[in-house]
């Protein structure tokens, strides 16, 4: 296509604050290839691999409290991928 | 109950209702074909669950509104602040059109699964609206000059630069109804809002605007359930291959209405409205909408017989200049707007020149010249001194200056008995093929040609309070405001240029 070069990068970009701090630190900790960069209103995590996986049930343990699909939704302010909701986790993924 | 489970028993309570036909429950048809498919909703939204979630949403933003109405965080970037009163007028027309395209989409289109993403994206798109409003409504109470927020919803009507949005969304919401999903939900919301809400958030809190930041980010998290409801759409209509060359048509047509629209607004306000520089709009808009979109998704779609938008080469290569050319063109008109702007400086030229090389050979006189046209007393207007305004194109209402004014593509046409203008092959093939929907758009010379500049500002209501100063100015912290007398003297009277060359 033109001057356009494919892109397989699978990204989530959560709106910044603790709780985006907390999940990127895990996202860092439980895959490796996640780059994670500070935006400074948003954080951005970043992956050459084929999927994106954020476990709710991970998240609860690294945050300590109860936590939901729901409250995950409310901070990923994008993707790029193709998103999957799913009853305990969110993924995205280079392929629909 | 688990999300999948509560999902599939709410589309369970479809039905066809016996007392009205299949006609008059749709109002408006679609051309294209959506029998037999099998949609597919990715995020499973209905009800409970999206009021759970945007409740969610709701409580942490206006938390922090409430919290910045009482506490003093500091002083805000005042070209970003004065750029925002044109850029948040836009919003609010742009978010309630959407609403009422998702309405018609919702009636339109039968599969559950995707109506229900309608439905969800309709309520969506009035808290964008009512999202946006209490930010204009902070800023005028928080902003020192509270001018021009005051009458942002009503300058989204009206304003010479709000043409090139509304017209983009009597656009979306008079087209095909499946074609709206297209240009709406794949190029609106995936390509280019990602950069709009998310990138230019950065620049918003790093310029002090903290509350701004946190609305567009609330807001794209909407939009990537929209992006997911355009994949939905776009997903489903790819099963039927009858719907493959009527997609292309759409792609063909929305890739490039929306570059010209939606896509200078980003580059304007991302390099004009900014101080504190990073990332030039051309890299973000080749990182956000050409390699993510472009590259990530609509490549994608070549396995299923989708061709790459004829015009995309020019797209990338007018961002070279676009940016520039849509400034010399909002600041040339100044007295027309609503906001203060204080014009470039040597930092801004060596920062334009070192992302833009050759910015200062073909847009440093039109600033010298600006910079010298800004106090009242000299008399010298520079909208005079550049020979007024240019055409406007027909189809995206862009002043026809474009990619640059030296270089520009405009040309005219004749359809029935009326001359028509175009900025570009792109906007005159669209033309082309539905000119019925595009020859009632009343331009800036429609509506003003003959008249003397200050009744022309007195007629838009760009006025204060005191009924005889301009609420725009060309300078953030002026010795003295420009007023209706001052423009009197300068003796500008609105007139419409030539027609370019015709090229049918």
């Amino acid at each position: 296509m033109s001057q356009i070069k494919e892109n397989h990068t699978v990204s989530a970009k959560l709106i910044g604050g603790d709780e985006a701090g907390i999940i990127c630190e895990l996202m860092e900790e439980l895959f490796d290839d996640v780059v994670v960069t500070d935006m400074g209103s948003y954080m951005s995590i970043e992956t050459q691999n084929p999927e994106l996986v954020f476990d709710v049930a991970e998240i609860t343990e690294a945050m300590g409290s109860p936590y939901s699909v729901s409250r995950f939704l409310a901070v990923l302010a994008t993707y790029k991928g193709f998103i999957e909701v799913n009853d305990d986790n969110v993924i995205i993924r280079d392929e629909g | 109950m688990k999300i999948s489970e509560a999902y599939d028993r709410v589309k369970a309570i479809d039905w066809e209702p016996s007392y009205i036909t299949q006609e008059e429950k749709t109002v408006e048809t679609t051309k294209f074909h959506l029998d037999g498919v099998k949609p597919n909703d990715p995020f499973k939204t209905f009800v409970r669950e999206y009021c759970e979630q945007e409740l969610e949403k709701d409580d942490r933003h206006y938390a922090l509104l409430e919290a910045a109405s009482r506490l003093n965080t500091g002083e805000p970037d005042g070209r970003w602040m004065e750029g925002m009163k044109f850029g948040l007028s836009n919003l609010v027309g742009v978010e309630y059109a959407a609403a009422r395209a998702m309405g018609r989409m919702a009636r339109t289109v039968a599969p559950v699964e995707l109506r229900q993403g309608y439905m969800m994206q309709m309520l969506d798109e009035m808290r964008h609206s009512n999202l946006e409003m209490n930010v204009i409504r902070h800023h005028m109470r928080s902003w020192k000059d509270p001018v021009g927020f005051d009458v942002a919803a009503q300058a989204g009507a009206c304003s010479v630069g709000s043409s090139i949005f509304r017209s983009m969304v009597e656009d979306l919401v008079t087209s095909d109804p499946v074609e709206t999903s297209i240009g709406l939900q794949v190029f609106v919301e995936t390509a280019y809002t990602n950069l709009f809400f998310v990138g230019l958030s950065s620049h918003a809190s790093a310029h002090g605007d903290d509350m701004l930041a946190s609305t567009l980010l609330t807001i794209q998290s909407d939009e990537a359930r929209h992006m997911a409801n355009g994949w939905a759409t776009l997903s489903t209509l790819l099963q039927d291959d009858r719907n493959i060359p009527m997609i292309q048509d759409a792609m063909d047509k929305w890739s490039w209405r929306i570059h010209t629209s939606f896509g200078m607004g980003n580059m304007l306000f991302g390099d004009y409205f900014v101080t504190k520089r990073t990332e030039s709009a051309k890299e973000m808009t080749m990182r956000w909408v050409f390699d993510d979109f472009y590259g990530g998704f609509y490549q994608k779609l070549e396995k299923f017989g989708i061709k790459p938008p004829p015009h995309l080469d020019e797209m990338i290569s007018d961002l070279d200049w676009m940016s520039h050319s849509a400034a010399i063109y909002i600041f040339g008109a100044w007295p027309t707007f609503f906001h203060r702007y204080d014009g470039l400086n040597d930092d801004d030229f060596e920062w334009f020149e070192k992302k833009y090389p050759g910015f200062y050979e073909h847009f440093g006189s039109f600033w010298e010249a600006y910079n010298k046209c800004k106090d009242p007393e000299d008399g010298v207007l520079i909208l005079k001194e550049m020979g007024g305004l240019p055409n406007f194109c027909q189809v995206c209402q862009r002043p026809t200056i474009f990619p640059r004014p030296d270089i520009s593509k405009q040309r005219a046409c004749k359809f029935g008995d009326e001359t028509f203008i175009f900025c570009s092959d792109g906007c005159q093939n669209i033309f082309t093929k539905e000119p019925h929907h595009y020859v009632g758009f009343k331009n800036f010379y429609d509506l003003y040609e003959g008249k003397e500049l200050s009744t022309v500002i007195q007629e838009l209501g760009f006025v204060r309070a005191d009924g005889i100063t301009l609420m725009a100015q060309p300078e953030l912290e002026p010795k003295r405001l420009w007023t209706l007398d001052d423009i009197r003297k300068v003796d500008y009277v609105v007139e419409r240029p030539a027609p370019p060359a015709f090229k049918c």
